[in-house]
């Protein structure tokens, strides 16, 4: 308990820290002093700090919604991952490798093709409800193929995941070849995942979606945890196995849908910051979850720093930053795998 | 009290149980057993509440299971299954404590004194802090038996605590993958939670485990249960045997209050008894060549099969005595009195060239004659010449020789004098019974035949008339045979003298033509058919008749004759006074006048035969 507690404190100063340098750097450096300084004086507080006319507006206009952005899609990654991990009492699923990312992202560029012909489309909410439900479809088809008596078995998993991706890049692709040249930019400009035009109508727009699985999915941790021993004795040990496979499906697509939905799809986050959780405080459920949510925003933040740096004043897409770091950890993990079978 | 009433499961449209019903007491051990694919695992899963589509009723403590939510069932019964998988790295204690999940979110004092008291019980405390990826079957075995046993105590004190009519908990194989210590060590848990008043259920492979821990055994056998009771009553050597498909020796041993169950005995042994390994590798090469024999001839009856391995049937059934044949003491006068006790059977009699099956009841055997031995049930009708019984063996389906459970006699020349064979609604435990109690004390794989003896010569000159004043004096049907033998007449002799005046040749074709006749009408006949040692009789209609070439056949539900038409030498109507007036019969025989079979018109001693099947022969 002390070190769960422990464990969260720390992991949340590093993000305010973390927030705090992001939101100062760009092409217009705001040293962090007067980040805090112009943050506090939004709520009446005045500290004894210097800074320039423009660097609220800066900081408050274009800063803050992408960093906010970028904490809010980085936690629900982290938290759709754990969820999922745990759904599929697996360590290897996550959003992406097994084909949500893929169906949201279809039902995304569908939703920008119908957007010209049907103009409610552009309601930020409407956009996200029809991922969600792009994504949720996938997350079913996948587990309902993966699981074999009441088991989830690991490869057909892998291979449902690898079958569903393909379907939908397929039909994304078809979609995109019949796109017009605005349609297209957007498309693209959408596809390869990026944080970029963030403003506070899409962070709030992203919001509700994000907040409430990092709320509800704690609530599950103790079930989760006896979830792991697999589906028939959860249910044995009083797990309501249905309702919480169903409330899981929902949560974790739901997260990864107003992430996609947003900023398209952003790979790995889900993978790996509950790996890395795991390693440092086990697997325990109860603490993997919330302390993915930080982590994961966190890591997103560092990662949309990173690609909006690195090249600066061009971007590297933020989903680019993530496969980079994310892919590594990925074949590690195979191989941690591998030995732990033939043990 | 768990009380199973007639539950039925389907799983992918195969029928896994199928009305099975059991009951199983608070503070008793009850150890589920059967074969693989005999449902023991089904049946434990319905039993944790696993299927929502079974029929029948499961009651736990009085309470439907229907009726009881998950965590209401989880708070009273805990489920150790087979092959628990988990992936992800809890430790033994996180593992023990998701046992007290049910209990509430949090963890107290109470549930963290019951872990580690449930680990002490299991001897894991030194593991506690482990990973459960890291350890070995057997030690992740005693780690969800300890989760198990967390998730059932109320108190850290075993016996701190009574949880009759309380707590249940059903173990799937709990010590597949641990040492002998540690089953002992489990099993020993298991009784030690049972006096507590916990009704457990195991699932268990180990005859002998079973034997030493429970209090009842249940045994399944493909969905049904085959018996439950006390584990001597349970398992017994035939039972064992009819379930698992292997011998068993069931042995007593003074120091054990339980039977020893001991697998097959070593070959030689099983032959001991058989000085000359020689005919032991004779016989055992008989039975390999009449398996080769039905690969290659898979429709060739084992009658003729016999013939053409040079050996008679009763030496090919004999063959695989302790392979699923028993042989049974020749004591038939004492078994024939327990074979009403199988309920509905099929006796089957045959000789040379027909068949007669009958289905039904076999009742009142009377076995007090000296010659002949009686069964007159209204559905089998037996005369029995049991001087001519001498070989019995009780047969139990098998795949690899077509035998199908069945007690087939045989005479001195090895020849089957009589077959019954099981029927679906046949007593099984009944049958097994029977062949335990009369299964012999020397289960030899072979039997000596003695070539027929010859056939009594008739009589060079009988005085004809007092014969035919005799044949015209008789009171009853069953003087007739007498009077044969006292001229020392041969029957077809018999009837060549009253030609024309009791008896009259008719063409073979009336066979054909009487059945279909009495067919149509509906008309109630007798059919005999007999062999040395046996007179199978039907009475009532005939109604399917079917002719395929060579043979005429009757099919019925109840009823099947198979008569060889090509055997067939001469066809007789015979006339014989009784006190009921003239008794009419078609008697046919082969080249060799030996009668093959004769029928009748129904009657009944002190009645008249009936005028329809009079008319019926008068038109021959």
């Amino acid at each position: 308990m002390e070190k769960r507690t422990g464990l969260i404190i720390l992991l949340s100063v590093l993000l305010i820290l973390i927030i705090i340098v992001a939101t100062g750097t760009g092409a217009l450096a705001i040293h962090p002093l007067q980040v805090v300084a112009i943050l506090l004086g939004k709520i009446g507080m005045h500290l004894p700090v210097a800074y320039d006319e423009t660097m609220p507006a800066i900081l408050w206009f274009i800063r803050l919604p992408r960093v906010i952005l970028a904490v809010l899609i980085g936690s629900g990654l982290a938290v759709a991952g754990a969820a999922l991990q745990g759904l599929f009492r697996n360590p290897l699923a996550d959003p992406t490798l097994i084909g949500v990312s893929a169906g949201a992202s279809f039902t995304a560029v569908l939703m920008i093709l119908l957007q010209a012909s049907v103009p409610v489309l552009r309601n930020m909410y409407i956009m996200n409800i029809a991922t969600f439900g792009g994504a949720f479809v996938t997350a079913l088809i996948v587990f309902r193929i993966s699981r074999t008596g009441g088991q989830a078995m690991m490869t057909t998993m892998l291979l449902a995941g690898v079958a569903i991706n393909a379907l939908c890049n397929a039909m994304t692709g078809f979609l995109t070849y019949n796109a017009n040249e605005e349609q297209l930019r957007s498309i693209t400009f959408w596809t390869l995942g990026s944080l970029g035009g963030a403003s506070w109508q899409t962070v709030s727009g992203v919001l509700p979606f994000i907040l409430l699985p990092v709320i509800l999915l704690p609530r599950t941790a103790q079930a989760l945890n006896v979830f792991a021993l697999g589906e028939r004795e959860a249910m044995h040990s009083g797990v309501k196995t249905a309702a919480l496979k169903t409330q899981l499906i929902i949560c974790a697509t739901m997260a990864v849908a107003a992430g996609v939905a947003v900023a398209g799809i952003i790979g790995f986050v889900g993978l790996v910051v509950p790996h890395i959780i795991r390693q440092i405080a086990g697997p325990d459920h109860r603490i993997l979850i919330p302390c993915s949510a930080i982590t994961g925003a966190i890591l997103l933040t560092l990662a949309d720093l990173i690609s909006r740096t690195v090249a600066a004043p061009a971007e590297v897409p933020v989903g680019i930053v993530t496969a980079l770091v994310g892919t590594p950890v990925f074949i590690w993990l195979i191989i941690k795998q591998k030995k732990l079978t033939i043990a | 009290m768990l009380e199973i009433d007639q539950i039925s499961l389907r799983l992918g449209g195969r029928p896994i149980l199928d009305k099975v019903s059991m009951r199983a007491k608070d503070g008793e051990l009850c150890v589920l057993m059967g074969a693989n694919g005999a449902g023991k695992s089904t049946l434990l899963k319905a039993i944790a509440g696993e299927y929502a589509h079974y029929e029948g009723d499961v009651r736990l403590h009085g309470k439907n299971l229907r009726q009881l939510s998950i965590r209401e069932q989880a708070r009273s019964r805990a489920v150790l299954s087979q092959q628990i998988q988990l992936q992800l790295p809890f430790t033994v204690a996180q593992v023990v404590m998701m046992g007290r999940f049910v209990y509430g979110r949090e963890a107290t004092a109470l549930d963290q004194s019951i872990v580690t008291y449930a680990m002490e019980l299991l001897q894991i405390p030194d593991l506690q802090d482990r990973s459960y990826l890291t350890l070995s079957g057997g030690q992740k075995q005693r780690v969800q038996m300890a989760r198990v046993l967390a998730q059932i105590l109320e108190t850290p004190d075993l016996e701190g605590m009574h949880y009759k009519g309380k707590k249940m908990l059903l173990l799937d194989e709990p010590v597949t993958g641990m040492d002998i210590r540690h089953q002992q060590l489990s099993l020993q848990l298991a009784a030690r939670l049972a006096r507590q008043g916990v009704l457990v259920i195991a699932v268990l492979h180990d005859f002998q485990l079973a034997a030493a821990y429970a209090e009842k055994v249940v045994l399944l056998h493909r969905g049904t249960v085959y018996k439950q009771g006390k584990s001597t009553e349970v398992l017994t050597e035939p039972v064992i045997r009819h379930c698992f498909q292997v011998s068993v020796q069931v042995l007593a041993h003074a120091d054990y209050p339980y039977p020893l169950i001991v697998a097959g005995l070593p070959e030689k042994n099983i032959h001991s008894h058989n000085n000359h390994t020689m005919e032991t590798t004779t016989n055992n090469s008989l039975a390999e060549q009449w398996i080769q024999f039905r690969e290659a001839n898979p429709r060739t009856r084992i009658r003729d099969a016999a013939r053409r391995l040079n050996a008679t049937e009763g030496q090919l059934v004999a063959a695989f005595t302790g392979k699923g044949v028993t042989a049974l003491q020749s004591d038939f006068r004492n078994i024939l009195p327990r074979i009403p006790a199988l309920g509905r059977v099929m006796v089957l009699t045959r000789n040379e060239s027909c068949v007669i099956e009958r289905k039904g009841a076999f009742e009142e055997v009377n076995v007090e004659n000296k010659h002949v031995g009686l069964v007159l049930g209204k559905d089998i009708d037996l005369r029995m010449f049991l001087n001519h019984w001498v070989y019995g063996f009780a047969l139990t389906d098998d795949e690899s020789n077509g035998f199908k459970r069945s007690i087939q006699v045989f005479d001195a020349q090895g020849e089957a004098v009589i077959k019954i064979f099981a029927q679906p609604e046949t007593d099984i435990a009944a049958w097994d019974q029977l062949v335990a109690d009369f299964s012999a004390p020397e289960q030899s794989t072979e039997i000596s035949v003695s070539p027929a003896p010859a056939p009594r010569p008739n009589a060079a000159d009988i005085d004809k008339t007092a014969f035919l004043n005799d044949w015209a004096a008789l009171q009853d049907t069953h003087d007739f045979f007498p009077m044969l033998a006292r001229y020392r007449a041969g029957r077809q002799q018999a009837l060549e003298i009253a030609a024309g005046k009791f008896t009259r040749k008719t063409a073979d074709s009336v066979i054909k033509t009487m059945l279909e006749e009495a067919a149509a009408t509906g008309l109630e006949i007798m059919v005999f058919v007999g062999n040395r040692g046996n007179i199978e009789i039907h009475t009532g209609p005939v109604k399917k008749i079917v002719e395929i070439p060579g043979w005429i056949n009757v099919m019925d539900p109840d009823f099947n004759l198979h008569l060889r038409l090509d055997d067939v030498a001469r066809c007789w109507v015979v006339e014989k006074p009784s006190v009921d007036g003239t008794v009419t019969s078609i008697e046919v025989f082969d080249a060799q006048e030996e009668m093959i079979v004769q029928f009748f018109g129904k009657r009944k001693p002190g009645s008249p035969e009936l005028q329809a099947w009079r008319d019926l022969v008068a038109k021959f």
